[in-house]
């Protein structure tokens, strides 16, 4: 493997080296792909160019590597992006999160790692996850890490699979201690994003249950914490909840730090080697919509916080929502960018949340790129909720996405349609950005419609940077999502409300803030080798409606985008629709004869970027999803105007975000797909 | 040889009678069934649909008056049949017929309907004869 990796590096790689400036942020290096997002920074680039605009369109599948017998029962939804180091992909694979090898040029396994957790692994927080990290020392010490569905720490030896004895317990941290609290239940913490590791420390956030309708208001907090690559040993905890004493303590009123938890980081983290720094994007605090029982500015959720990654000092931070109470968590890994504002050389930080901002600062300093005003904003009326007075608002970038809803925003393909969407529309609570959630009829209304979605204009697919251009690549989706709270029984839940619980009652079919879609575009019913159930998927679909008029969305498309952000300008460049319009939609009656190619699908695209073109693809339409989002296609699109230049079916949905690495002169991009009935696999694509 | 087969008949009616007449309040599952359940629960829904099943960020509570007005009227059957091609939702029919049947007793005690001594079968037509009411008749 060492031998065909040095083969193809002098030729190919080396030019690209030279040419490339001396930058810290420009994306995987030397053809490889070494962590989740490309680089530490999360960029998806790569400055590879051998598939390009002219011979995309002969892309084929190379290879396919099947996760159906890896678990007891197969995955389908897979998020994993591979990592690829040497001539070896590496990645977690099936419903017990193995870890695998994988021969980067022909899709055999090469080797593969499992742990029977038994219980500790049977009830987990999350089951989806995206993948592994890697370390070598460099002197051929080489490391791969796994966070089990059980929640421990798995220090495995790149070459074979084989625990490293030597690092925690046989290679093994159990990563449940620690964590302020006597009892932690199996299921009530673990991680669906993989861990990075900055100078020798690998960095770990935490992923929590659903936090729509907790059990209740105390939970464990997810605490970010460091530890030695070598020898597994605990560095240091950040505590995303402050103790007494600490920074930010003051921020939980009425002693609320003491049982509050969640707070963690689920999402792709990212770091800068150079610096020794890594960011932070932290979720929300328990109760995604009510706050009575956590009131105060909640430090440090839904903040991006910027660590000393071999101590865990806290070196700055900016909270991008105070108080959420919708769900808001920063749930994509922070970009870093090397840009040029103002003839100032910066290096930037970019985070795309899931309410629709880019939020740009110095990742040395923390100071804002441009400035971020805190502006007024509507006050809830729940009672015992004390929302902030105020929110920050960037100046720039303008927002990616919609935000808020009016009637303005309803749909409006004719007269009668519009009239329809407003009768709807006026079951709900309208209003601003962070018009916050009601209790279920107050004033008549069902519930508060929230744009950008609970769920996110992005999500944990976020953006990709062309470090190049200092260019932004964010997909987002349109789509509300219906917000009330609830008395819950107080057998079921200590909280004093809940959410969810109306949906039924309105137009439009089930909801709750879970009125999600099947998967959709096309499904994975045509590809090869199915075990695709059409039954399955109609009964699926027919659960779900849209809850606009006569089962159409509620607003106007796009409802799926993709957006060029220019870093160095904090200016939009172009935003295009992420594709035609969902299955459903175009095979309404109301919408015959429309020209329905540019109305964007509720799936926020999987993003990569190359010196040559930006890749995206239709997404899972699975978990998260909105109605009609997700489907087989993959595309090609010019980096420069958003146009598409080829697309190409997969054999089912995109599950995960695309990579790519070069071997044997031959560049491969990489991406999982799956869905309902189609056990999840890996796509070798490449020019033949 | 009328009389025979007016019996058989009527026995057979009287027996579908009977069995059409079953409802959730007849205690159709068992307490070993109850259990089976739980665990089904706890490893497949839970992440979704909550430990206390009040719904998750992605999914509907499987409790309360939303869930009973949606059931009401329905079979058991049709609960069942609806979790097997729709549940989970990334991999549907993914479990076995006796873990759905298990899992739907699970979500009818938790809906307050009473166990009894034997257990939902895995028999779609014979789930299809247990009503749910949501109110004791």
């Amino acid at each position: 493997m060492v031998k065909r990796t040095l083969n193809w590096i002098a030729p190919v790689m080396l030019p690209v080296l030279f040419l490339t400036p001396a930058q810290a942020q420009q994306g995987a290096k030397n053809g490889e792909w070494r962590y989740y997002g490309g680089d530490a920074g999360s960029t998806k680039y790569s400055p590879l160019d051998q598939i390009n605009e002219t011979n995309v369109k002969e892309l084929q599948i190379a290879w396919r590597w099947k996760s159906q017998n890896f678990g007891r029962r197969p995955d389908f939804n897979w998020e994993v992006t591979p990592l690829m180091v040497g001539g070896v992909l590496y990645a977690t694979a099936g419903s017990r999160r193995d870890a695998v090898a994988i021969d980067a040029a022909s899709g055999e396994t090469l080797w593969m790692y499992r742990l029977d957790e038994g219980e500790r692994g049977a009830v987990v927080a999350r089951v989806q996850n995206r993948g592994l990290a890697y370390w070598t020392d460099g002197k051929g010490d080489e490391r791969i890490l796994l966070i089990s569905p059980g929640f421990q720490l798995i220090c495995l030896n790149a070459k074979n699979g084989h625990p490293i004895s030597n690092f925690g317990k046989n290679g093994l941290v159990d990563l449940t201690e620690g964590l302020d609290r006597p009892v932690v239940k199996p299921g009530q913490i673990g991680s669906s994003s993989p861990a990075i590791v900055i100078r020798d420390t690998v960095i770990m956030g935490a992923a929590l249950q659903g936090g729509t309708a907790p059990v209740s208001k105390e939970n464990v907090p997810g605490y970010i914490r460091g530890f030695d690559v070598r020898t597994g040993k605990k560095l240091w905890t950040f505590k995303t909840i402050p103790r007494p004493g600490e920074f930010g303590n003051e921020t939980w009123e009425n002693d609320s730090w003491k049982y509050s938890g969640n707070t963690g980081a689920w999402a792709p983290l990212s770091g800068d080697e150079e610096l020794g720094y890594v960011y932070i994007p932290v979720e929300m605090p328990t109760g995604d919509y009510y706050g009575g029982h956590r009131p105060g500015n909640n430090l440090f959720a839904n903040s991006i916080v910027c660590l000393d990654a071999r101590t865990g000092k806290r070196v700055w931070h900016h909270q991008l929502i105070h108080h959420d109470i919708w769900d808001w968590d920063v749930a994509s890994p922070p970009i870093l960018a090397d840009v040029t504002v103002d003839g100032k050389k910066i290096k930037a930080v970019a985070q795309p949340t899931k309410h629709g901002f880019l939020y740009v600062f110095d990742r040395l300093s923390g100071k804002p790129v441009w400035p971020i005003e805190e502006r007024p904003v509507p006050q809830s009326d729940v009672p015992g909720e004390k929302t902030s007075p105020t929110q920050p608002f960037p100046t720039k970038p303008a927002a990616f996405d919609r935000q808020g809803v009016s009637l303005d925003d309803l749909i409006d393909f004719t007269p009668e349609i519009k009239a329809e969407a407003v009768k709807i529309a006026s079951q709900y609570k309208l209003g601003p950005l962070f018009t916050p959630p009601i209790v279920t009829d107050t004033g008549g209304k069902l519930a508060t419609l929230v744009l950008p979605h609970n769920q996110g204009a992005t999500n944990w697919p976020g953006g990709a940077l062309d470090p190049e251009t200092g260019i932004v690549y964010v997909s987002s989706i349109t789509d509300p999502s219906r917000i009330s709270l609830n008395v819950p029984e107080a057998s079921r839940s200590d909280m004093a409300y809940v959410g969810g619980g109306f949906g039924g009652r309105g137009r439009g079919g089930p909801g709750g803030p879970g009125a999600r879609g099947g998967p959709g575009g096309g499904g994975p019913g045509a590809g090869p080798a199915m075990v695709f159930d059409p039954e399955a998927m109609a009964a699926f679909r027919a659960n779900r409606t849209a809850m606009g008029p006569q089962g159409l969305p509620l607003v106007k498309p796009p409802w799926g985008r993709i957006t060029a952000i220019n870093l160095n300008t904090g200016d939009h460049v172009w935003m295009t629709a992420n594709g035609e319009a969902p299955e459903y939609v175009k095979n309404h009656a109301l919408t015959k004869g429309m020209d329905l190619s540019k109305m964007g699908r509720p799936e926020r695209s999987p993003l990569l970027v190359t010196k040559t073109l930006l890749f995206s693809a239709d997404g899972a339409g699975l978990f998260s999803s909105s109605i009609g989002g997700g489907g087989r296609k993959f595309r090609a699109i010019n980096k420069k105007t958003g146009q598409f230049i080829f697309e190409m079916d997969l054999p089912a949905n995109s599950t995960g975000v695309p990579m790519t690495y070069m071997l044997n002169d031959k560049q491969y991009i990489v991406l999982p797909v799956g869905g309902i009935g189609f056990p999840a696999e890996l796509v070798a694509l490449a020019v033949p | 040889m009328a009389r025979p087969i007016l019996l058989i008949a009527l026995a057979v009616v009287s027996w579908e009678l009977a069995a059409q007449s079953r409802s959730v309040w007849d205690g159709v599952f068992s307490k070993a069934q109850l259990a089976r359940g739980h665990k089904v629960y706890r490893e497949e829904c839970l992440r979704c649909h909550s430990e206390n099943l009040l719904g998750g960020e992605d999914s509907p509570a499987l409790v309360g008056e939303e869930f009973l007005d949606k059931w009401n009227g329905k079979t058991v059957g049709d609960l069942f049949e609806r979790t097997r091609k729709t549940m989970p939702t990334d991999g549907p029919g993914n479990l076995s017929r006796q873990q759905y049947a298990d899992v739907t007793a699970y979500l009818l005690n938790a809906n307050k309907f009473p166990e009894g001594q034997k257990d939902i079968e895995t028999d779609v037509a014979r789930m299809k004869e247990i009503r749910i009411e949501a109110k004791k008749k």
